[in-house]
């Protein structure tokens, strides 16, 4: 069969680029969407937002807050390795990287930071593994020195 | 090579009718020999010079009996005809060239590039809508630091199932 140069470069650029791609995904370089929620937990109120009513029965069993409302939301899509940075209320950020994913879970690496005086604090580090589109919860920062509320920050990945 | 006197005459009698397509080789070969031999009977004829027949032509007509028939020229041309009828048409003139080659080239691989790079590095979506909130229900932690706190992995249904970490400031702990 007689090809024409042209058709058969671009086949073998195209078998070349999947390759790459193919290689990329076994090294965990697949795209993640990402997830960031900030959620002020107090007990001053009641008041649950919507998105949260399916789980504020969960948290008012086990943590003494009654409102629980939904105050940043965030998604966004990103490679894997490759980091997500949001801003949260309190001067908190939250930087959550996908590190490698399969059909069940997703591995993440979160910061969560505090500016305090204008320095940046490290509250935590971690590397941890959730379902696939389940949302792992962090919270117990104060959102004021001597107030009562505080903060919980849920991630997910999918 | 000698020839009968009524042999003679009936070659002679064909050369002068213009006839000599009629002879066979052998007969224009005598008679060309008995021209060549009697010039006075060459004269007869009509001829000038002894030489009367040219040789190449003699050749040519001594040749004739290998020649094919009428019938084997029939099927040559037949055979021709068919072959000609079989014959492929010629391929279509090639289209303009509308780029030349290195651009189509450097096209291909521009294309092939760019997408191999969009799938390896996807681009940043704006913020979007979140999905719908579940604890999950299997968290690992395989790492973890937090300076100045304590950490407690607390179950919200009891002993399995969601997982939350929760901090507290040591000074508040203590």
């Amino acid at each position: 069969m007689k090809t024409r140069p042209f058709l058969r470069l671009v086949l073998l650029a195209t078998l070349a680029s999947l390759a790459t791609t193919s290689s990329a995904l076994a090294q965990g370089k697949a795209a993640f969407n990402v997830a960031i929620l900030a959620i002020r937990a107090s007990s001053d109120n009641a008041e649950v937002s919507p998105e949260l009513k399916p789980i504020a029965d969960q948290l008012r069993k086990k943590y003494k807050f009654t409102g629980y409302r939904l105050e940043r939301q965030a998604t966004e899509r990103v490679a894997a390795n490759q980091d997500v940075s949001k801003p949260l209320p309190a001067d908190y950020t939250a930087k959550v990287t996908p590190l490698a994913g399969d059909e069940k879970s997703v591995e993440l690496k979160v910061e969560i930071w505090r500016k305090v005086a204008g320095k940046d604090e490290l509250r935590v580090n971690t590397k941890i593994k959730v379902d696939r589109g389940k949302y792992a919860f962090l919270g117990g920062w104060k959102f004021e020195e001597n107030g009562e509320d505080v903060l919980i920050v849920a991630i997910s990945a999918k | 090579m000698s020839l009968k006197r009524e042999q003679l005459n009936k070659l002679l009698t064909a050369l002068q009718a213009d006839r000599l397509d009629t002879l066979g080789a052998d007969d224009v070969a005598r008679l060309e020999e008995a021209l060549n031999r009697d010039a006075q009977l060459a004269a007869q004829v009509g001829v000038e010079q002894p030489q009367i027949v040219d040789r190449g032509t003699l050749r040519l007509l001594r040749a004739t009996d290998d020649l094919p028939s009428a019938g084997e020229w029939e099927q040559m041309w037949a055979k021709i005809q068919l072959a000609c009828v079989k014959r492929p048409m010629p391929s279509p003139a090639p289209l303009p060239r509308v780029m030349p080659g290195l651009a189509r080239a450097a096209l291909a691989l521009a294309a092939c590039v760019g997408f191999a790079l969009l799938i390896r590095h996807p681009a940043a979506q704006p913020d979007g809508v979140i999905w719908a909130i579940e604890i999950s229900t299997s968290l690992q932690v395989e790492e973890i630091e937090a300076p100045d706190a304590q950490v407690s992995f607390d179950y919200v249904d009891g002993d399995s199932g969601p997982l939350m970490l929760w901090f507290t400031d040591d000074e508040e702990a203590t």
